[in-house]
């Protein structure tokens, strides 16, 4: 509940920004139906009202809930995700910003090099697998991109 | 109906589009029989390789793809007891029993020919209604156009799982997301925020890539670490699957129809069509006390009915350029990638497209039916693969996939970012599917929307009546869009999703029992 709550708040603020930011598009002169404005402030609108929506939903749900919390059995636990998998993302997630960014720089070779070794380390691989794993998958990518799709592989800034 | 429409396949007698089908239906197998890797992830991630080949080629891969990860979910699901697919949910209930007596081989035999039949069902219901709908289709004016698209995004919000506000937010965003770049009748910049790189707009397979793609890892890696060596069953080739299934054609038939209606819903797809066309089978079933404890009835009606799918799903999005399923909805990418527009234009601009894909989807059927009768147990050796390997492997694919769209590193960081939203919506319990398909379907929403405003020259009302009052189509999408915005405030529980996963609950509590 507490979930969409946040997400029924999260819909208005975003709602109330883009009506806001849209208005910012005409420059006028334009007509009703050519306005550029129109359409992103009407998608606003109704998110606005389907924010609130979600914000009322959940509001009754809860105090219907309060209501009833003497009368029924306590909800089953629920069992979510260990909390080493969120840090695990997390550590995925930075390790691919990495990539994303390294790649820009050096290329995609050098980047896949580091991303494909360090990726297995942390998803709990030995370092022997973790060096294997990174030579073979870049090689064959590589290959894969530039002979079989035709597809160059970035180069990076520095490298051109 | 024009039938010279299905001898124009002759783009099929080029070598390099049957390797591609091949490639697509072998790929397809793979993914399909690893759990964690979905069909919608595969093409996504594979859209962007195709930029290289042809048309038919491309999409005849990415077909390839769809059709045999739908199959393939069910040689997981008989060998571990997990469905490789979400759509092999129900094939787990029986495939797996029949497994432990020993008839491994003989449950993926029943799933494979199932399967097949189911899709071959599908293909012709596509050859036979896809024309008939477009034509109608072509007839429609803005703003039946505009009813329709924003018909397809509500209904996928309905069906999607939690509540339907929650999926029309995420569609609503997503159609926000879609105005991004050049205002389509005034070229005015909107919600660049000064950049430069979002004047064209934000690229939706890196979008797709990153929302299906990337979150998917995402959320496996999130998971569980453990990738424990399982003891697989022997899988031994099954040919007497011919003559079993010959005795069920009436489970097949029945489950097939159903897949092929469910499949052109949507937003449903191929899991809900396994769980109702199960549950209809459990209903008029002569043994019901017999399925989910190794049934041959079971596999059959779950496997044709959520291969049919595939066919329904290809209906309405060559007909109408409405997305059945997320796949389909990703495969429009595809169809862009290659400068097309799917939708009724397609019949009448690229005939032999269509033609290609139709005999095409009934080639690829045919092929991962050979490929599943005779290398099933190879594939299911994939389920050896370390999963850390595999999850680096994807998400490596996934920078490079994106980047080769068009040789931008800022398509990168776009797939990226949305890579994140994804994983953070599917924490806070928003579905994903809506979004996708409404930056898809924006553009045509918003271009039939502020056409039909100008044309109503600000005379609104007087314009829906005039409408309403000439065109039936007008009073049916209405109609339509209507019941589905209202439907959710008559009922407590949703009519598709709550009481499918309610009744494999239910299905699952009885099986441990």
């Amino acid at each position: 509940m507490r979930k969409d709550l946040i997400n029924g708040v999260l819909t208005i603020a975003l709602s109330v920004f883009i009506f806001f930011y849209a208005a910012t598009f005409s420059k006028g002169g334009f007509s009703f139906a050519e306005n550029p404005s129109l359409y992103p402030r009407m998608l606003a609108g109704i998110l606005f009202l389907l924010g609130s929506s979600l914000v009322f939903q959940t509001l009754l749900k809860r105090k219907r809930a309060v209501n009833k919390k003497a009368a029924t059995t306590p909800p089953e636990e629920k069992t979510g995700p260990e909390p080493e998998g969120k840090t695990r993302v997390l550590k995925i997630a930075a390790a691919l910003i990495g990539f994303v960014v390294i790649t820009w720089i050096v290329g995609f070779i050098i980047a896949a090099l580091l991303f494909c070794f360090l990726a297995p380390l942390i998803l709990g691989t030995t370092k022997k697998t973790a060096i294997i794993v990174s030579l073979s998958l870049t090689v064959v990518i590589s290959v894969l991109f530039f002979l079989f799709f035709k597809v160059p592989v970035p180069h990076g800034i520095l490298i051109g | 109906m024009n039938w010279s429409l299905y001898t124009a396949g002759w783009h099929l007698l080029d070598l390099n589009v049957v390797v591609f089908m091949v490639i697509g239906v072998v790929l397809g197998i793979i993914v399909g029989a690893l759990p964690g890797l979905t069909a919608t992830m595969g093409v996504s991630i594979l859209i962007p390789l195709t930029y290289s080949l042809s048309p038919t080629a491309a999409i005849l891969m990415l077909l390839g793809i769809y059709c045999a990860a739908n199959y393939a979910g069910s040689i997981s699901a008989t060998l571990i007891n997990i469905p490789g697919t979400p759509s092999a949910v129900m094939t787990t209930l029986d495939a797996y029993p029949m497994a432990l007596r020993g008839e491994a081989g003989r449950a993926i035999g029943i799933a494979t020919v199932s399967s097949a039949l189911g899709g071959l069902f599908s293909v012709v219901t596509l050859a036979l209604m896809a024309p008939f709908i477009a034509s109608v289709a072509l007839k429609f004016t803005s703003l039946e156009m505009f009813l329709v698209a924003f018909w397809g995004i509500s209904i996928m919000a309905y069906i999607s799982p939690g509540s339907m506000t929650k999926g029309l937010i995420s569609g609503f965003i997503g159609l926000l997301i879609a105005t991004i770049g050049y205002d389509p009748l005034t070229a005015v910049s909107r919600m660049t925020f000064g950049s430069v790189n979002l004047l064209s707009g934000v690229n939706f397979i890196a979008a797709m890539i990153g929302l299906f793609g990337v979150t998917e890892i995402f959320l496996n890696i999130e998971k569980s670490l453990k990738t424990e060596k399982q003891e697989l069953f022997k899988v031994e080739r099954s040919f007497s699957a011919f003559k079993e299934v010959k005795s069920l054609w009436g489970v097949l038939t029945r489950s097939s129809i159903i897949g092929v209606i469910v499949g052109a819903i949507p937003g449903a797809g191929g899991t809900i069509a396994s769980i109702v066309a199960y549950a209809q089978q459990k209903r008029l079933s002569k043994h019901p006390e017999q399925l989910g404890k190794g049934s041959p009835e079971g596999i059959a009606a779950a496997e044709s009915a959520n291969n049919a799918c595939t066919g329904g799903a290809m209906t309405t999005l060559l007909s109408l350029g409405i997305p059945g399923d997320a796949v389909t909805a990703i495969m429009i990418g595809a169809f862009v990638l290659h400068g097309l527009t799917p939708g009724p234009m397609l019949f009448t601009k690229n005939f032999d497209l269509v033609s290609a894909i139709v005999i095409g989807m009934a080639i690829i059927n045919v092929l991962f039916l050979v490929f599943g009768l005779f290398g099933a147990k190879y594939f299911a050796k994939l389920l050896f693969i370390p999963r850390p390997i595999l999850n680096t492997g994807i998400l490596a694919l996934c920078v490079i996939g994106t980047y080769a769209i068009q040789s931008s590193m800022f398509d990168v960081s776009v797939m990226l970012a949305f890579g994140i939203l994804g994983y953070g919506m599917s924490k806070m319990e928003v579905p994903r599917a809506a979004m996708v398909l409404a930056i898809i379907l924006g553009p045509l929403m918003e271009e039939n929307f502020r056409r039909w405003l100008s044309i109503s020259n600000g005379d609104v009302a007087g314009t829906i009546w005039q409408s309403v009052s000439h065109n039936p189509v007008t009073i049916v999408m209405l109609v339509l869009v209507t019941i589905t915005l209202v439907m959710p405030l008559f009922q407590k529980t949703k009519l598709v999703s709550e009481d499918a996963s309610a009744f494999v609950k239910k299905q699952l509590d009885e099986k441990k029992e």
